[in-house]
């Protein structure tokens, strides 16, 4: 029955006798979902996005950065399927407990590190590590330095002093030292590590976003919100904010790089994650006993380099992706070079 | 015109508090603008026409501004004057519902609030430099929109309402229909059931007519939630709840309707400017758009809620002269059509003569001369008008030399002791040292500071 009235439906129309009917059918809209109502609202933002893309494009280095950072998110997003964990906690590395093996020898194919640790599973499960940790103490300190620095810098006066002064007594301490402090006192994990990592990573933020808002709230456009009435806090949020994050997502997109340098580091002097943990910098703190001494495999001898390169290089491979990536958007996110 | 006046300032005194002093900034203003008249506000650079009208606005920054005295009384508008009855949050009285209840309140004396309720919707204000004053990371559909989401929330409100209820039932009836034939373009008549498409508005074959409303079809799903928060909204636009809710993400979705409402409206503001392909200006960014259409979505941003009185700082500066014109007729087009006053700031006199209807002379944080355009080019009678009125180009004169000023702007940290023109004055007398002329009537309508003229009656 509905079959029916479908095919004479269409029938019908094509039978009306006016001409014109045609393209009405075209033109009208769709009942439930409307996408192209949905378009059309969005357009001016597409267009924005696609200028902004093709800008990208343009630019070779930003390319070559954003292919190492597509490439690490695959690695990370299919760890499993490449190295398939085992029974126990996948951030584990499974470990043979020989001495390290080259790369290319039986069931290794970057080779083993300390206690026969299995370099590749530990570079592709230490790729969600950082990832997770870069992503996570950056968003975190972006948002606390984008509330501590904007609040600062546009109510000024006694508030400013009294944020800017705690800043500044987190950014007169050297930062890796003051993680350093904080991650020795709490227990070693990577939860801790963050957290020790977040204390010392907004600061920097808050001074940027505080400069940036003290100079935008002297706009006219500023002046112009508070003559039609809008409300004062409003005016943070709605207009000075949007106009000032840039640098911040900038600086922000270059940070996601160096938060694996120092996450390492810590990991590496001692004070980050455990022994045996997938996480790079921990790589290369397991195998630097190995690295330099000669290791004898099916009757070769090897200089077991391999255990402290391979880490070594996804960290830089991660950050300078990251860091090439942020310098595009510098220029891309510049008013003046669009405008 | 009337006579009816609808700003009075009086005796206005602001200083501001800078590291190398007190600058008297505004020394004893007085100046009245009637209802739907052009008041044009001339004076050079520096001598405090900006301060004069952001303190109209109650935009003057503090600090390091501070309004040390003074009036100005303005028309209440019905916001302010329902404010009135309306508790504060702890069940307290309004301190200011004394006043609210009158028919003019003192701008300086309202809490930041209240004045917020001003801002843009009894008075606004057009900047110098639309390009700066625009804000870049919104479209210009979005930014005539704001005005018009914070202040007219109630008939936005009632519009989304009025919609609400128009779409209810033939939508209904509209959605089966479509079901029933499965085609996205057409649906069965339910008198006859043949086909009708969706823009025929009478079924072709046994003629009965349908009623459909494509806004009020959006609106049919959640139809009792959005029934309830805008009859609340119509009810009280500045509701704590509504504002809360606006808050907080998905719940905030309710604003949409209202939002499209908003977005209409200022469309027909972009049309009522009357810029070129509005469909697209909605959508462009500030950079997108050229000076002259810049000012027009100022004038739009400005003119949106129907204010009574508009204060234009200087709107044709930043503008070629082509553009200047048609931005001066486009201003005062709309003024006549929405019976709003025009505080003209400028230091073109040219402008003066063409749009202005009266014209206060400004010296040095002063008013030396008040009077209606005519007879201030006419007969000019402060030596400082006089001195304006000598220093502009006339083409069938043959001069050699443009005559001057002589002397410049005094500083304002340490302004010469009583008529601050002294100094640069032709007439000056000792007595002009010693005592400050006050502004007097001297002919009908015409008001001048200065000792010449009848102020040493006796001396």
């Amino acid at each position: 029955m509905t079959d029916g009235i479908k095919g004479n439906g269409k029938s019908s129309i094509n039978s009306t006798p006016t001409p014109a009917v045609k393209p009405q059918i075209k033109k009208s809209k769709p009942s439930t979902f409307n996408y192209d109502r949905l378009m059309k609202e969005l357009e001016p933002r597409i267009r924005e996005a696609k200028s902004s893309f093709s800008l990208l494009r343009e630019n070779i280095t930003a390319m070559v950065g954003l292919a190492f950072v597509v490439f690490i998110v695959l690695v990370a997003i299919a760890a499993p399927l490449i190295c398939p964990p085992g029974l126990g906690d996948p951030m584990d590395i499974p470990k043979d407990f020989k001495m390290p093996k080259p790369p290319g020898a039986e069931g290794h194919l970057l080779g083993t590190g300390n206690w026969g640790a299995d370099m590749l599973y530990g570079l592709v499960w230490g790729a969600r590590t950082s990832i997770t940790t870069s992503l996570f103490v950056v968003l975190t300190g972006v948002i606390i330095g984008l509330v501590v620095g904007s609040i600062a810098g546009y109510y000024g006066g006694k508030v400013d002093n009294l944020m800017m002064r705690i800043t500044d007594i987190f950014l007169s301490l050297p930062a890796l030292i003051l993680a350093m402090a904080i991650a020795s006192i709490l227990e070693r994990n990577l939860q801790n590590m963050m957290l020790a990592l977040i204390i010392v990573w907004w600061p920097p933020y808050a001074r940027l976003i505080r400069a940036q808002v003290m100079s935008i709230k002297e706009n006219t456009y500023v002046e112009a919100a508070r003559a039609i009435g809008v409300k004062k806090s409003s005016i943070l949020f709605k207009h000075i904010i949007p106009n000032s994050i840039s640098p911040l997502i900038v600086s922000a997109t270059m940070d996601i790089g160096a938060v694996v340098l120092v996450a390492a580091g810590l990991s590496y002097i001692g004070f980050g994650v455990n022994t045996g943990y997938a996480e790079w910098g921990r790589m290369i703190s397991d195998g630097q006993q190995w690295f330099l001494t000669t290791v004898t495999y099916e009757d070769t001898k090897y200089i077991a380099s391999w255990v402290v390169i391979f880490p070594g290089l996804a960290i830089l491979i991660f950050a300078m992706g990251f860091s090439l990536l942020g310098d595009a958007l510098r220029d891309i996110l510049d008013p003046r070079l669009r405008r | 015109m009337s006579d009816e006046v609808i700003l009075e300032i009086e005796d206005l005194y602001i200083n501001f508090y800078t590291k190398a002093g007190v600058v008297r900034a505004i020394d004893g203003v007085n100046m009245t603008i009637k209802k739907g008249e052009t008041f044009g506000l001339v004076g050079e650079s520096g001598c405090g026409k900006s301060v004069t009208a952001n303190s109209i606005m109650g935009l003057v920054q503090s600090p390091p501004g501070k309004i040390e005295k003074g009036v100005i009384n303005f028309e209440t508008p019905k916001e302010i004057y329902a404010r009135a009855d309306q508790k504060k949050f702890g069940g307290k009285e309004n301190p200011n519902a004394e006043m609210y209840r009158k028919d003019r309140i003192d701008i300086l004396k309202l809490n930041k609030k209240d004045i917020r309720l001003i801002r843009g919707r009894a008075i606004s204000m057009i900047f110098q430099e639309p390009m700066s004053a625009l804000n870049p990371v919104f479209t210009a559909g979005d930014q005539i929109a704001e005005i018009i989401l914070l202040h007219e929330r109630k008939e936005l409100a009632e519009a989304v309402l009025k919609k609400l209820e128009e779409g209810r039932k033939p939508a209904k009836k509209y959605k089966k229909a479509t079901k029933k034939l499965g085609n996205k373009g057409e649906f069965l008549c339910s008198n006859c059931n043949s086909t009708v498409l969706n823009d025929q508005e009478i079924c072709p074959q046994c003629g009965s007519s349908f009623v459909r409303n494509p806004g009020g079809k959006r609106l049919r799903f959640g139809y009792a939630f959005y029934k309830r928060v805008y009859t609340k909204m119509a009810a009280d636009p500045y509701d704590r709840t509504l504002a809360i809710m606006a808050k907080i993400p998905i719940v905030r979705r309710y604003r949409r309707p209202m939002i499209k409402e908003a977005n209409e409206k200022a469309l027909r503001m972009l049309r009522l400017v009357r810029i070129p392909d509005p469909k697209n200006v909605m959508k462009s960014f500030p950079h997108e758009l050229s000076g002259g259409m810049q000012q027009r979505v100022m004038i739009a941003i400005a003119l949106s809620c129907r204010p009574q009185l508009l204060i234009a700082d200087e709107p044709t500066t930043a503008l070629d002269v082509t553009i200047q014109a048609q931005i001066l007729k486009l201003i005062q087009e709309l003024q006549e059509e929405m019976g709003t006053s025009v505080l003209m700031i400028t230091h073109n006199l040219g402008i003066v003569a063409e749009v202005c209807d009266r014209v206060g002379v400004m010296y040095a944080g002063a008013l030396v001369e008040m009077a209606d355009t005519v007879s201030i080019f006419k007969e000019p009678l402060h030596p400082y008008t006089q001195g304006l009125m000598n220093s502009i180009p006339k083409v069938d004169l043959e001069l050699t030399r443009l005559e001057t000023i002589e002397g410049n702007v005094p500083n304002l940290i340490k302004p010469p002791s009583g008529c601050r023109f002294h100094t640069r004055c032709p007439y000056a007398m000792e007595y002009c040292k010693k005592e400050k002329p006050p502004l007097i009537e001297i002919l009908p309508g015409h008001s001048v500071a200065c000792h010449l003229y009848g102020g040493v009656d006796n001396g």
